[in-house]
């Protein structure tokens, strides 16, 4: 049964004529299919259920689709608590790809020295993250604690506020202990070009920081370098506009939910995709180490500091009706002389963007809309493409083989760090000849 | 979809945070370094190895019948044939 969760069959080929590498994927794509004819309300319940791992992200694809398709507006403090639980998963998700999955898969490369110099041991690491799950699951149980604020249309939203503070100060913790040695929001205005990453790489004592002087010691900086664009953005990082009606229409087809293109050809949607277009730290590295490592790690870092202060500043500060950031959403054109119509909505999950399209049969509130149609689109098919960013990088370290003549598990370890940068969120089999 | 998957444990390693845990009838091992507070019989949400949380028996159970429809309703998505029995914690 584990089975059920799927998983990626990724074959590098480093000998031989053609080096390159294969990507099959046996990930569930269609079981969204399971809430077609059930009412909106058990659905919006349900999602969470089965989509755990982001469920945040895919709760509020699913939310703000329903609301693009029906006109519902959501109450201000709903669009808040989303917001905020939406931002804590993405501290608790980054945090799990700093503390356990980049030192385990550098761990495999020949940076033993660094890895030993590093000042927390495996299980104090993971002590920290256990934390900061407990303090994900308080923040998620007050948030959702009388009304849930994923339900479409959802009226008021007051959570405990001590709950809250305390919940949200474990994940704040975590961040400066273990990740920047200081405030987020200190960190952030602190660290804007590669020159004060290095910097602070050097002086800090964190996990963190010594995994950013590992990347740059072992001459890792460009790990999986390639030229696969990333999904295009708008200005401040917001989606390009017209790219979710775009993509309403592509969803149709399962081949596309399997292996998504846009315009014939395979994007990228990350952390680091969306640092990019955001411009900064991200984009600076960027322009000297491409689509490499480094750039990837520091996406990781800016993300997760950012979202950790707006996570220490908004219960404390802003009043709980300031919404704090918005998903995009489209509504799509209605079948005339029915009660049906559709919407597609888009979350920034922590490993890239998630897409949920709806058809629904309008009624007057959750409990009487019924669901028609449910596709959705995950990051990982855009990253793990067959001819993506990752198959790419892979390839590229594949035909270096003759580099680590001899050594095949070394170039299995780079993969994995590669692959560990970009993310599955699944389980992966990786086979080097 | 990134799916975490309800199973109940069947044996804690003492000194260690490794637990037995039964994933579709299936006797896998996995690390319970996230979770500190659970005990044999109980059910936990399990994703790339690692116990993520605890969940109560009834949410384990509505989610395994939620995984159980989906494997039902497209088979050839699932390699392991949920609707076989093989999901029964």
């Amino acid at each position: 049964m584990s089975d059920l969760a799927g998983q990626l069959d990724i074959e590098l080929h480093s000998t031989g004529a053609a080096p390159g590498a294969v990507i099959r994927s046996s990930r569930p794509l269609t079981a969204a299919r399971i809430f077609a004819g059930k009412p909106l309300a058990a659905v919006s319940s349900q999602l969470p259920l089965l989509f755990s791992v982001c469920g945040t992200a895919q709760a509020m694809a699913c939310a703000v689709a329903c609301e693009a398709a029906l006109g519902w507006s959501p109450a201000p403090s709903v669009v808040h608590a989303r917001g905020l639980l939406l931002r804590a998963e993405t501290i608790k998700e980054h945090l799990w790809r700093l503390l356990l999955d980049w030192p385990k898969a550098l761990i495999r490369l020949d940076a033993m020295p660094a890895v030993v110099h590093m000042t927390t041991s495996a299980r104090e690491r993971e002590a920290a993250m256990a934390a900061a799950m407990r303090a994900f699951l308080q923040l998620r149980a007050a948030l959702t604690a009388g009304a849930d604020p994923f339900l479409p249309g959802a009226p008021v939203n007051q959570p405990p506020t001590d709950v809250l503070e305390n919940a949200s100060a474990i994940l704040a913790l975590t961040a400066v202990e273990q990740v920047f040695g200081t405030v987020p929001a200190d960190w952030l205005a602190g660290v804007t070009t590669a020159a004060d990453l290095d910097a602070w790489a050097t002086r800090a004592d964190t996990a963190a920081a010594a995994l950013v002087r590992m990347v740059a010691e072992q001459g890792l900086a460009d790990l999986g370098r390639c030229d696969v664009g990333t999904l295009p953005a708008g200005s401040g990082g917001a989606l390009a506009p017209g790219l979710l009606e775009g993509l309403a229409a592509a969803l149709a087809a399962d081949a596309f939910v399997a292996a998504p293109l846009l315009d014939g050809q395979p994007m990228e949607t990350t952390p680091f995709a969306r640092e990019l277009h955001r411009g900064g730290l991200v984009a600076g590295l960027a322009a000297v180490h491409g689509n490499g490592l480094l750039p990837r790690l520091a996406a990781l870092l800016v993300e997760l500091a950012r979202d950790s202060a707006a996570l220490a500043a908004a219960p404390l500060d802003a009043p709980l009706d300031a919404p704090v950031g918005a998903p995009a959403v489209a509504a799509l054109a209605p079948v005339s002389g029915t009660a049906m119509v559709a919407g597609i909505g888009a979350a920034p999950a922590a490993r890239g963007l998630l897409v949920h399209r709806l058809e629904l049969l309008r009624g007057a509130a959750p409990e009487t809309t019924r669901v028609l149609g449910y596709r959705m689109l995950a990051p990982t098919e855009w990253n793990f493409h067959p001819e993506g960013v990752v198959a790419k990088g892979l390839a590229d370290i594949a035909a270096a083989g003759p580099a680590d003549a001899g050594r095949p598990d070394r170039i299995g370890a780079r993969a994995r760090m590669l692959i560990t940068a970009v993310d599955p969120c699944v389980d992966y089999r990786l086979s080097v000849s | 979809m990134c799916l975490a998957i309800p199973a109940r444990i069947l044996e804690l390693e003492r000194g260690s945070d490794e637990a037995v845990v039964s994933l579709g009838g299936v006797r896998k091992s996995i690390s319970m370094a996230l979770v500190d507070d659970a005990a044999v019989g109980d059910y936990v949400l399990v994703h790339v190895g690692y116990a993520l949380n605890k969940v109560s028996p009834d949410e384990a159970e509505r989610t395994l019948a939620l995984i159980r429809a989906a494997g039902e309703l497209d088979p050839a998505e699932f390699a392991t044939d949920a609707a076989g029995g093989g999901l029964q914690p």
